[in-house]
């Protein structure tokens, strides 16, 4: 080494970089694996997705025929995409990947949770989420494939924001029961939301919505009241 | 009509993929319509009270990973404070002290974010450590360089830190996006270094790092348009570059100005050397 210039430059061990670029590629081809199945799935909410938007415009005594059983087959065909996609992403980091199907898989949770309580008039709890799509939910300890908890209530916000738009579609349509079933339902969630500390994250900007939509459906159910246009049982 | 073909399609398919899942489905959806009682209503709360806990677990977690990231920040760059303390005749003295605080770095605050995390953390809350990782990456490194010359590897610093964690347990693994970020702010503190060495008459040190700082500049451009995530990368690349172009302008500065009064080289040069690191933005 002198000072004119002429310096060796083979101060740096190259295989360092050629280590990180292997590395890289790895991480692309685990990236590309992931994101086709993740690409089904996408594929297969929308149709989930739109079967279940008739309930704005299907009566409550057809909603059986015309809209859940058909959403129960689209529902099912992506619950075997998830399995799928669970098998194959626990072999890698959850967290590092899970920005990949996070979307969908909360989109898939929010029609779970819509189909159940249309279905049987209850909230499908995280447990039986995890049963139906054949994952584990909540893992702490060990490093697999599950459903976070996160995502099922960034879902359950999702389902309160569709409900509340199905109870004024409802009377609509003639069910002037269902705006009271939902209102009891939405509060019973709020109540929920409100026992938890959060932070200023995506959830909680998400659930700042479902004040909103437990007023829109109070109103709805007001405004029914005060044309006596509800049942004494249902009041 | 278009719809409804797909779904039987979808049916067919569904039924010839999974019939074991089927049956569990049409269970599922065969149970008995529950009315609307107060017991679900309170386990719908007790199912509420069990999120909150687990958020509540995960945010004051979160915050003890900020908290142990940040003193390593602070620490780490105490190190490399130190190692700018460099000059020329009390170069050994300088780096023993700064490897003892970089080891204190590392048995100390590293050593309290690794018993934080454990499973799935270490991916779930790679945020919050992040900042403080890249800054030790960059102590570490810049150490390793004043010492021998060389670049520290990822695979080095990650035996490094096996001994922080039991064997049983996983091992905190550097990111390599960690890694190569801490790469690009080392060349920031080898610009200051060089500077610094310019002024105190060092030019063959200074070259030395020059030719260093231009070889990493050479092989993370090859490597960056690979990543996934190069949003911060590029900008770093650019102030990469800027610190390699100082040095090269200190460096050609101090030619010219030192042939002209034929100081190179010689002890007494630091007086008429500071010029060359005129106008560089530190």
């Amino acid at each position: 080494m002198s000072s004119n210039g002429v310096v060796d430059n083979t101060s740096i061990d190259t295989t360092i970089f050629t280590s990180l670029q292997d590395k890289i590629d790895e991480e692309t081809k685990t990236r590309e694996e992931l994101k086709d199945i993740v690409e089904i799935l996408t594929k297969q909410g929308r149709l989930t997705q739109s079967l279940l938007a008739r309930i704005h415009n299907c009566p409550t005594a057809q909603l059986q025929a015309q809209v859940l059983q058909p959403t129960a087959q689209s529902i099912q065909e992506q619950v075997i995409t998830v399995t799928r996609l669970g098998q194959t992403a626990s072999k890698y980091p959850f967290y590092k990947w899970n920005g990949i199907w996070q979307r969908d898989v909360q989109n898939l949770i929010s029609s779970l949770q819509l189909y159940v309580w249309l279905s049987e008039g209850k909230l499908v709890t995280i447990e039986e989420v995890g049963v139906q799509f054949g994952v584990a939910v909540n893992v702490k300890e060990t490093d697999t494939f599950h459903v976070t908890i996160e995502d099922y209530l960034l879902a359950l916000c999702s389902t309160i924001e569709e409900l509340s738009r199905l109870a004024p579609n409802a009377v609509t349509l003639g069910d002037f029961a269902r705006p009271v079933q939902i209102s009891r339902f939405i509060k019973d969630v709020y109540a929920g939301f409100q026992l938890l500390n959060l932070k200023n994250d995506a959830l909680r900007r998400r659930s700042d919505g479902i004040k909103y939509a437990v007023k829109k459906v109070e109103d709805v159910v007001y405004d029914l009241s005060l044309r006596g246009l509800l049942s004494k049982e249902e009041t | 009509m278009k719809c409804s073909s797909a779904i039987q399609k979808i049916v067919l398919m569904a039924s010839s993929s999974s019939p074991q899942r089927l049956r569990q489905w049409a269970n599922f959806q065969s149970s008995p319509k529950k009315a609307r009682t107060m017991s679900t209503q309170s386990s719908l709360k007790d199912a509420f009270s069990s999120y909150a806990d687990y958020l509540n677990n995960l945010n004051e977690k979160r915050e003890r990973v900020v908290k142990a990231s940040r003193d390593i920040t602070m620490n780490s760059k105490k190190v490399i404070f130190q190692v700018h303390r460099i000059s020329k005749n009390k170069k050994e003295e300088v780096l023993e002290k700064a490897y003892k605080d970089l080891a204190a770095v590392m048995n100390q605050y590293v050593a309290r974010l690794v018993k934080e995390l454990k499973g799935s953390d270490f991916w779930k809350l790679r945020r919050a450590y992040s900042p403080g990782i890249q800054e030790y990456v960059e102590a570490a490194t810049l150490c390793r360089f004043c010492k021998s010359g060389t670049l520290l590897s990822l695979e080095e610093m990650n035996a490094s830190f096996s001994s922080l964690s039991n064997p049983s347990q996983e091992p905190l693994q550097i990111n390599i996006l960690d890694y190569i970020l801490g790469l690009a702010d080392l060349t920031g503190e080898l610009m200051r270094l060089a500077i610094g060495r310019i002024s105190d008459g060092e030019l063959q040190y200074a070259e030395k790092i020059c030719t260093f700082v231009r070889e990493i500049h050479r092989e993370l451009t090859l490597l960056v348009p690979h990543m996934d995530e190069p949003s911060d990368m590029k900008t770093k690349m650019e102030t990469m570059l800027q610190s390699v172009i100082k040095i090269e302008n200190a460096c050609f500065s101090v030619h010219v100005r030192g042939s002209e009064c034929n100081l190179l080289g010689t002890d007494d040069s630091s007086y008429s050397l500071m010029g060359a690191a005129e106008g560089i933005d530190l």
